[in-house]
C-alpha cells in the first residue's frame, strides 16, 4: 500500500460565523510517504492540535491542499489529546469502536473484530484490562486504549495528538517501538510531542512549529530546536 | 449466565402483563384468563375487563414504558451525560402545551393526541437543525433547556385561564400521566411513532456508542456524529411526543430504567437499548396496575414513577460512589 500525504501551502486556524478567520498556521508544506513518522514539536499554543486536526481530516484548512494519495479509499484513525472523561465502556468494547469503518451503519461487531480488538490490546500490552471498565483503569493505561483504538481501524494514516502524555517512560518506549512497527507495515504516522529526545529516536522527520510557521527539521536537530537538552 | 438473564428479562413484562390483566376491582383469574386467550368460551365480563379495559393499558404501558427507556439510554449517550432523560431537548413540555392547549380549545380524545403529537415533532425540527448545524452538544442542550421553559411557561398559562371547574382539573390529571385514556384507537394513532423511534435506536445501538467518542475521532474515521446525532434526536422526539399525547407526562423512567440496566448489562448499548425495552416496558405495566389498583381512585402515573423512582435512584447513585 502505497501512500503518500502532501501539506502544500497549508493554513490552519479558526474562521468564525461572521467570518472572521483566525490564522493559527501559515506556509506548512512537507510530503510523506508510506513508512514515514512525521514528530510535530512546539510550545504549548503554537498549533499542534490545529495543524493534526487539519491533516486528520476533522477540519477543513484555511487554505493551501493537503492530500492523502494511493490505491482506493484511505483509512484515517485520529487519537485526540487527552480531555475528555473517559468512555464507560469496557476496553475491548472501546476498542472495537475502531472498527466501525467496516460494519454497516446498522451491524454490531463481530467475534473477528473482537478478535481484533483483543490483539490490539495485546499489542500495547494490556490485554488483561479487555474487560475493565475505562473509568476505572489509569490516566496513562487510558491512552494505550485509546491507541489500541486507533489501530484496529486498519488505518493508512495514523495521527495522534500528545500520545505520550500520561504515559511513564517504560510505555513511552513501548508506544515508540509500537509507532516504528505501525510504520514498517507501509503506514504514515503524524504524532505531536513535547519529548523531543523520543522525536529524534522515533521519528523520520520532524516538524518544528514556532511563531505560526513550521520548519522541516531533522530529527537529529529536534532537542536542539524544542530547547530540550 | 447471560442467556439466562436475558430470558428473565424477556419473561418480566410477560409476567407482569399476566399479572396486570388479573388483578383490579374485578379479579380475573389465571384459568379465566387462559380461556379467553385460548379462544373458549369466556364470561362476557371477563372479556370485556381483559380486552377493552386492561390490555389496551398494558400494550400502552409497555410501548410508551418501552420507548421512554430506550429514547433515555440513547439521550444519556448523545450527550455523554448520565442525567440526560428523552425530556432534556424539551421535547415533552412541547407536546404537554399542545394536549392544554387543545383542551382549553373544547377538542376531543382524538384532538388533544394529535395537538400533543403536532407540537412534540414541530418542535424536534429547530433542535435538529441546531444539532447538524452548530455541532456542539452543549448548543443544543442549551436550545432544549430555552423551549422547555418556554412551553412550561406557556402550560401555566393555558392553566391559569383554563376554566378551575372543569379544564384545569383535566389538564392537571392529564399531566401527571395516565394510561386511562388507552384505547385501540389510541394506541392506533401513536403507536407507529414509538414503534418507529425506538426501533430505529434498537438498530443503530452498536452506534451510537460511536457518540461518546470525541468528534474529531469520528470524522476521522468517516462518520459524521452530526447527523447520527441528529438522527438519534429525531427517533427520541418522535417517542416523546407520541408518549406524552397518548398518557400524559411521565418522569423517571427515561432517567432511571437506563441506570438500572447498566447495572446488570454494563455499558454497551448493543445489550443496553434492547435490554431497557423490556424492563422499561415491564416497569410500566406494573407502575400502572400499582396506579389503578392500590387505592379506590387511580393514582396519577407519575406520582408512582417519582414515589419508586427517586429512592431507587438514590441507591444507585449510592453504589455508583462506592464502586468509584
Amino acid at each position: 500500500m502505497d501512500r503518500k500525504l502532501t501539506a502544500k501551502d497549508l493554513s490552519c486556524g479558526y474562521s468564525d460565523k461572521k467570518g472572521a478567520v483566525k490564522e493559527i498556521l501559515r506556509g506548512v508544506s512537507f510530503e510523506l510517504e508510506s513508512g514515514d513518522i512525521l514528530a510535530v514539536t512546539g510550545d504549548n499554543g503554537s498549533g499542534k492540535s490545529t495543524l493534526l486536526r487539519c491533516l486528520s481530516g476533522a477540519a477543513a484548512p484555511l487554505s493551501g491542499e493537503r492530500e492523502l494519495t494511493g490505491d482506493g479509499i484511505p483509512r484515517i484513525s485520529f487519537v485526540a489529546q487527552l480531555s475528555a472523561s473517559p468512555l464507560p465502556l469496557s476496553c475491548l468494547d472501546a476498542v472495537v469502536l475502531g472498527r466501525a469503518p467496516f460494519l454497516g451503519k446498522l451491524s454490531s461487531p463481530t467475534q473477528k473484530d473482537r478478535d481484533l480488538a483483543l490483539s490490539a490490546l495485546e499489542r500495547m500490552g494490556i490485554k488483561d484490562l479487555a474487560g475493565t471498565a475505562c473509568d476505572r483503569i489509569s490516566g496513562g493505561e487510558y491512552r494505550l486504549v485509546c491507541i489500541a483504538r486507533a489501530l484496529v481501524s486498519e488505518p493508512d494514516l495514523v495521527v495522534l495528538d500528545e500520545p505520550e502524555a500520561s504515559l511513564d517512560s517504560k510505555n513511552r518506549r513501548r508506544l515508540c517501538e509500537c509507532l516504528k512497527e505501525l510504520a514498517a507495515e507501509g503506514r504514515i504516522i503524524v504524532y505531536s510531542t513535547h519529548f523531543a529526545v523520543n522525536a529524534a529516536r522515533t521519528a523520520s522527520k520532524v516538524l518544528h512549529i514556532e511563531k505560526g510557521a513550521a520548519l522541516l527539521i531533522p530529527p537529529e536537530r529536534a532537542q536542539e530546536f524544542a530547547g530540550d537538552y | 449466565m447471560k442467556k439466562l438473564k436475558n430470558l428473565l428479562l424477556v419473561l418480566f413484562p410477560l409476567a407482569v402483563g399476566v399479572f396486570s390483566l388479573c388483578v383490579g376491582r374485578y379479579t380475573v383469574t389465571l384459568s379465566d384468563l387462559w380461556e379467553l386467550l385460548s379462544g373458549g368460551d369466556a364470561e362476557k365480563a371477563v372479556r370485556t375487563v381483559v380486552f377493552n379495559i386492561r390490555l389496551p393499558r398494558m400494550v400502552l404501558a409497555f410501548l410508551a414504558g418501552g420507548g421512554l427507556s430506550v429514547a433515555g439510554v440513547s439521550m444519556q449517550s448523545l450527550f455523554f451525560n448520565p442525567l440526560a432523560a428523552p425530556d432534556t431537548i424539551g421535547i415533552s413540555s412541547a407536546a404537554s402545551f399542545g394536549a392544554a392547549l387543545a383542551m382549553l380549545m373544547g377538542a376531543g380524545a382524538g384532538g388533544v393526541q394529535l395537538s400533543a403529537l403536532a407540537f412534540g415533532v414541530a418542535v424536534c425540527i429547530p433542535v435538529m437543525i441546531s444539532g447538524i448545524k452548530k455541532r456542539s452538544i452543549m448548543g443544543t442542550v442549551l436550545l432544549g433547556m430555552v423551549i422547555s421553559s418556554v412551553f412550561n411557561a406557556l402550560v401555566s398559562a393555558v392553566k391559569y385561564i383554563a376554566d378551575p371547574m372543569d379544564e384545569l382539573p383535566a389538564i392537571t390529571f392529564w399531566l401527571m400521566g395516565s394510561m386511562a385514556r388507552a384505547n385501540v384507537r389510541t394506541i392506533a394513532a401513536g403507536a407507529p411513532f414509538i414503534i418507529l423511534g425506538a426501533g430505529v435506536l434498537i438498530l443503530l445501538r452498536w452506534r451510537i456508542n460511536l457518540l461518546m467518542l470525541p468528534d474529531e475521532e469520528c470524522r476521522a474515521m468517516g462518520e459524521r456524529p452530526h447527523i447520527l446525532r441528529a438522527v438519534v434526536m429525531l427517533c427520541v422526539s418522535l417517542v416523546s411526543a407520541a408518549v406524552v399525547s397518548m398518557c400524559g407526562l411521565v418522569g423517571w423512567v427515561g432517567l432511571l430504567v437506563p441506570h438500572m440496566v447498566r447495572a446488570l448489562w454494563g455499558a454497551d448499548n448493543s445489550a443496553v437499548i434492547p435490554a431497557s425495552l423490556f424492563a422499561g416496558g415491564g416497569m410500566m405495566i406494573l407502575a400502572d396496575t400499582l396506579a389503578r389498583c392500590l387505592t379506590a381512585s387511580e393514582i396519577p402515573l407519575s406520582v408512582i414513577t417519582a414515589l419508586a423512582g427517586a429512592p431507587v435512584f438514590l441507591l444507585i447513585l449510592g453504589k455508583m460512589r462506592s464502586n468509584g
